[in-house]
């Protein structure tokens, strides 16, 4: 599968993901992290204490005052971005599918998070977490990713809540996590944001969405299956009942975007026939997910 | 409620069955179109507040098939073919005797008599309720149909009678008579004709006055004192309101004949005894022709 051509990508290197707030990191990165280090920026002073590191310690400043006083520096880590990807069996559709357009998604927000030495996790995620890629670093790893991407196979009920929470209980530090998914879980799109609200990670929601949910072509007494669990509808289309539907379509997401907003996640809704360049270029900048 | 088509049992359980086959056929209706779709999750919540909404939506199930089933149900009495009183009339069976005799065919108002007759006898067959079964008999013993409510059979019927110049007797109808008020027997006659009608026959008269000169004696006899010499007695009367002008004529064998002419008053009478020494024998025949009269068989 080929993601993005090489134009894009340079146009990629030029970006960065936002995080709202700073995460302790595991090794050196570009990322301002909360503790003192030994970056380059300077942060403040303090008074020496035993065991100190001599070489921060300000001798201008023991000249002057006669105490030994250390120079502080901020500490640059990397940013933990998680990366869960819908892989239910309700993302097969579209043209192109959901979950097409949601491996372009991820592997755009994963070649510019490992351009900017941002530690990926990528986890696919259905009923419960079906793959996970190891944290990668590095730009050199991008074809792990695409790799990762690629072999993601469809299948089974969305449950957002039980799949997040056992991933989340197994690892793990905080950090920046982002759900590109069409939040089509039974039992309610909250559930699963709650979890990653509650183990403290910045969210951001990507609603992928086709123009088969939004606008459905359908006519005539039809009896609808639910592809994720097979239960069946009977329902007779009339230019009404696809208006109301339309209508349930846009208010579900205005909804999601309300409850995002209510909580400090950040959101983007991403139709399946928009063009991806813009919406990652353009649309990721707007909703200040991308800089 | 009877069934004209079949018998009550029969209609309920018709009935029955067109309601079970119905049902059945609800339940087992042709499969809808299957569409897969991503999740029905919106859907339902659609359909849910639709059918919280409307009453309509919530009744369309249960009032399609209940709609269904009553209009299989009016089919199926359709064809047991209800005889509901109020809305088809009363049953009645009904005999229409018709007078065939030869006087019938006196032309009086343009028509004969039994043109009167017959549109007479249309009226009652069109008066008669779709239930009403009719019967067309005459009094000549040619025609005698059963029973039936099949107007256009029955016209039929009446369009190929005619008086016929047979025994009249009027025909047996005792049991349209005796079975109350749901039997009606009628007579359509002339009343010319000597019939014995029984009671209970209700008539509808076609005579109407016409001008008519008639034999109404004629006799051939031997003379006593010469019984090789014969004579012949004719009389004829004008029925007439007016004054006829009568050709009277006697014919024989070998074209021998006697003629006169006369002016007969209104009411009036032709007497005369004719000597028929010149007739050489064979059948006689004796005439009476008069302008405008409406019975040519004089």
């Amino acid at each position: 599968m080929v993601f993005f051509d090489e134009t894009f990508l340079k146009k990629l290197d030029y970006l960065s993901i936002l995080s709202k707030h700073a995460f302790a990191g595991q090794v050196r990165g570009e990322r301002r992290a909360k503790k003192r280090g030994s970056g380059l920026e300077f942060a403040d002073y303090r008074q020496y204490a035993a065991g100190d590191d001599f070489r921060y310690l300000d001798w201008k400043a023991y000249m002057r005052l006669n105490r030994l006083i250390l120079r502080l520096y901020e500490e640059e880590e990397d940013l933990p971005i998680y990366f869960f990807v819908d892989a239910s069996r309700s993302m097969e559709f579209g043209d192109p599918s959901k979950l097409d357009y949601a491996r372009r998604v991820a592997a755009a927000l994963c070649y510019i998070a490992l351009a900017n030495l941002d530690r990926i996790n990528l986890v696919s995620f259905a009923s419960k977490a079906l793959g996970e890629l190891s944290p990668q670093r590095g730009k050199g790893k991008i074809f792990k990713v695409f790799d990762f991407l690629t072999g993601i196979v469809p299948g089974g009920e969305t449950d957002a809540a039980a799949s997040f929470r056992t991933y989340c209980t197994d690892t793990r530090r905080r950090g920046l996590a982002v759900v590109i998914s069409d939040f089509l879980d039974p039992r309610g799109f909250a559930g699963g944001l709650d979890v990653l609200r509650h183990f403290r990670h910045d969210v951001f929601a990507v609603h992928v969405s086709s123009r088969e949910e939004s606008d459905p072509d359908l006519q005539g007494d039809l009896m609808l299956i639910d592809s994720e669990n097979g239960a069946s509808c009977e329902i007779a289309v009339s230019p009404s009942l696809l208006a109301a539907y339309r209508e349930a379509f846009q208010r579900r997401r205005e909804e999601l975007e309300r409850y995002c907003m209510r909580y400090e996640m950040g959101y983007v809704y991403a139709g399946t026939d928009f063009p991806f360049e813009e919406l990652i270029l353009n649309v990721f900048r707007q909703g200040r997910f991308l800089k | 409620m009877t069934f004209l088509a079949m018998t009550a049992t029969q209609a309920i359980a018709l009935a029955l069955l067109t309601a079970g086959a119905i049902v059945a056929l609800y339940f087992l209706k042709l499969r809808r179109r299957r569409v897969l779709t991503s999740s029905l999750l919106l859907w339902r919540t659609v359909l849910e507040q639709r059918q919280a909404r409307s009453i309509f939506e919530r009744l369309r199930n249960p009032l399609s098939l209940i709609l269904a089933v009553v209009i299989g149900l009016l089919l199926a009495l359709a064809l047991a073919r209800p005889d509901v009183e109020a809305l088809t009339g009363r049953r009645k069976r009904v005999t229409i005797v018709l007078d065939t005799s030869p006087t019938m065919q006196v032309h009086a108002g343009g028509e004969t008599r039994w043109q009167r007759a017959v549109r007479e006898a249309v009226d009652l067959l069109d008066a008669g309720g779709p239930t009403t079964e009719f019967r067309l008999v005459d009094t000549s013993g040619h025609t005698d149909t059963s029973y039936s409510s099949d107007r256009s059979e029955l016209r039929r019927w009446l369009s190929g009678m005619r008086p016929h110049a047979a025994e009249l007797r009027f025909p047996a109808v005792d049991g349209a008579l005796s079975d109350g008020p749901d039997t009606e027997t009628w007579l359509v006659s002339d009343g010319v004709a000597p019939l014995t009608v029984p009671d209970g026959v209700r008539r509808i008269s076609v005579l109407e006055e016409a001008p008519n000169v008639g034999i109404v004696a004629f006799e051939i006899r031997p003379e006593p004192s010469s019984p090789l010499h014969y004579t012949a007695y004719l009389e004829a009367q004008n029925y007439g309101k007016a004054t006829a002008p009568v050709k009277i004529s006697i014919v024989g064998a070998e074209r021998s004949e006697i003629r006169r002419e006369a002016a007969l008053p209104a009411g009036g009478r032709f007497q005369e005894v004719f000597d028929l020494s010149t007739f050489s024998g064979g059948a006689v025949t004796a005439t009476v022709q008069s302008d405008g009269d409406a019975f040519d068989m004089d």
